[in-house]
């Protein structure tokens, strides 16, 4: 690591040993470094770190790793390769990834939820089991794991058998994936009994959604599910996956609100919809607070469509309307551009 | 406003009690602590007077609010007011977890459990002088952060507080041997010089961003790994080494521009900052090595 000189050192001791402001509470240091303090909170606290080297201790003291898990990785000097070769080499590499990825994804069903709402019975208590009837001569069933959001279209329309599956009702606020099931081709090696056999099946719809959890921001990934709408009252809805997207939990927010943009940094999630509505989390949506975004008298109107966070505590939205609005301390205070 | 008796107060103050209070309540499970409504109550508009200014807006509290760790913050308050079945869900979350932060912290088991011991008796409390309330330390819990969190942040005060002495020596040792350096550097060279870099040297410390000073210090002055200030920051122990990288690169220039400034020709500054012969020679491997071995 390159070297600092000895006033730059001697600088910065000393202005260690002439601050006399108040040190924040252990209450306020821990949320610090869970990273759980708004944008002005934030500011204040990284401004007294930068000159107090007591509560810079306490700070690196309280986010030590415990013994038993791994130790951080000795980085040490090392030459330089030019930063162009590296560059390369991960954009290939990504290109790569990608490509893979596009067809294990073309080959199989994607493991995304599809964009559309399950249409079920309204709402708990759960519906009553569909009861499927019928000969099997041309229809191997083969059920597929059942998702809490993805559904296929082909699941609403009739069996082979000519049994209707229940008209979909109004789209609920959490719906509940039923067994998906296809018609496939009948094999040539088809026994007698799956010719003549009867199956009775019963379909129950997937099981209500767990309640969100504290869950750690890296590890989770946001998405909005605002697709063409089945129904005219289907409504784009907060997704989030803690399983790299394998599946998919609609986190409630509001009922009444077309969701279509999200921005997540760390813990903190924005999301915005129809009416100018933007809401905020800094738990990692496990509470929301509505954010009013507003200049004097003026409020954005439209519907958000883009929640720009990576300069926080900069954040943009933008509006349907064709409306920006600007924040530069955290989303308290607002400017339209 | 004025009342004319406090209960009038209370009364006003009920009426105007959130109507999420109710649901806050019910989410935390204080009641199967021992906590009533008007309790729970009480300790958010506590830490509603802690954090905002008196007159806050109603969405700014509400946020607040939402923000807390509501059940730990009620198990947390329900065990300092000494609720048994409070202490027995604490005992059996946190009293292994304490050792484990401890050990961390202390880097040594035994003094990690003498750490922990020490500090699980102030979280139990005593009582006070008059024998009527109990002081524990887990009422000054607030919530804004998780019960685990401000554990660690605790015992990492104890810890720094319990040893400060043998630190202070070692560094008061070092101050007066830097002292003595500085003084020489002035009875050679002149006084002038030495102002402009100070100064040249404030300016250049100054243009940088909280957390780059943060980075700085932490590295050159604490002697923190990258990857401690890693975790202090939430930034990834690679980005730690380039902005440290970075900063160090565009500091010396600023200070050279600095001295330019402030009246010296170009040379001068160059031969001023190459006087500046006491550069400290950190070794990287060797304070990393002498870290471990702590």
């Amino acid at each position: 690591m390159r070297k600092i000189s000895k006033s730059v050192q001697s600088r910065l001791a000393q202005r260690a040993a002439a601050n006399t402001t108040g040190h924040p509470d252990a209450n306020i240091l821990s949320a610090f470094v869970e990273n759980r303090l708004d944008g002005w909170e934030r500011a204040v606290i990284l401004e007294h770190l930068a000159d107090c080297t007591e509560c810079r201790e306490y700070v690196a003291l309280a986010s030590a790793r415990a013994e038993t898990e791994p130790a951080a990785t000795i980085e040490f000097p090392r030459r330089r390769f030019s930063p162009v070769w590296g560059w390369a080499a991960g954009v290939a590499a990504m290109i790569c990834v990608f490509a893979i990825a596009w067809q294990v994804r073309a080959r199989f069903q994607p493991t995304r939820p599809q964009s559309v709402i399950v249409s079920s019975k309204a709402a708990p208590p759960l519906p009553p089991p569909i009861i499927v009837e019928g000969e099997l001569k041309d229809l191997k069933i083969r059920p597929q794991k059942p998702k809490r959001l993805a559904m296929s279209q082909r699941a609403s329309k009739p069996l082979a058998t000519g049994l209707p599956l229940p008209a979909p009702a109004a789209a609920p606020a959490i719906p509940q994936s039923p067994e998906v099931y296809t018609r496939e081709p009948r094999s040539t090696q088809a026994s007698a009994e799956d010719r003549t056999a009867t199956l009775q099946l019963q379909l129950r719809a997937g099981t209500n959604m767990r309640a969100p959890q504290p869950l750690a921001a890296s590890h989770t990934l946001w998405s909005i599910n605002a697709s063409p709408a089945l129904a005219s009252n289907a409504r784009g809805t907060v997704q989030r996956s803690t399983d790299g997207g394998k599946t998919w939990d609609i986190v409630p927010i509001s009922d009444d609100i077309d969701f279509r943009a999200i921005s997540a940094m760390g813990s903190d999630v924005w999301a915005g919809g129809s009416g100018g509505v933007l809401f905020h989390s800094s738990d990692g949506g496990m509470h929301w607070i509505p954010v009013q975004v507003t200049q004097n008298a003026a409020s954005i109107t439209g519907t958000v469509v883009s929640i720009e966070t990576r300069r926080w505590p900069i954040i943009q939205v933008t509006t349907s309307t064709g409306e920006t609005w600007t924040s530069t301390d955290g989303g308290h205070n607002w400017t339209r551009s | 406003m004025n009342f004319d008796s406090s209960n009038e107060a209370d009364r006003f103050r009920r009426h105007q009690r959130p109507p999420y209070f109710r649901e806050l309540y019910e989410k935390s499970g204080s009641e199967k602590f021992g906590l009533t409504f008007a309790d729970f109550t009480a300790i958010l508009e506590e830490i509603t007077a802690r954090y905002l200014p008196g007159e806050s807006a109603a969405a700014e509290s509400a946020k607040l609010h939402h923000s807390l760790r509501i059940e730990e913050l009620a198990l947390a308050r329900a065990c300092a007011t000494g609720s048994e079945p409070a202490w027995e869900c604490f005992v059996d979350r946190y009293r292994q977890k304490l050792y484990d932060i401890a050990g961390a912290i202390a880097r040594d088991e035994s003094a990690g459990r003498e750490l922990a011991d020490s500090l699980y008796a102030d979280l139990f409390g005593t009582q006070n002088a008059e024998g009527h309330c109990r002081l524990s330390k887990l009422a000054s819990y607030t919530g804004r952060g998780s019960l685990e969190g401000w554990l660690r942040t605790v015992l990492a005060q104890q810890y720094v507080n319990q040893y400060r002495s043998r630190r202070k020596f070692v560094a008061f040792d070092e101050q007066i041997r830097s002292e003595n350096e500085l003084t020489t550097k002035q009875t050679d060279s002149g006084t002038p010089a030495d102002l402009r870099l100070e100064q040249a040297t404030d300016a250049a410390l100054l243009s940088l961003s909280n957390q780059e000073r943060i980075m700085l210090a932490s590295y050159y002055l604490d002697g923190r790994t990258l990857a401690e200030i890693g975790r202090m920051l939430a930034l990834h122990e690679s980005t730690v080494s380039r902005r440290i990288e970075k900063i160090t690169k565009i500091l010396r220039d600023k200070v050279v521009r600095g001295l330019r400034k402030r009246g010296m020709s170009k040379k001068e500054a160059e031969e001023t900052m190459q006087s500046d012969v006491r550069q400290l020679d950190v070794d990287v491997r060797a304070r990393l090595a002498q870290e471990k071995i702590k």
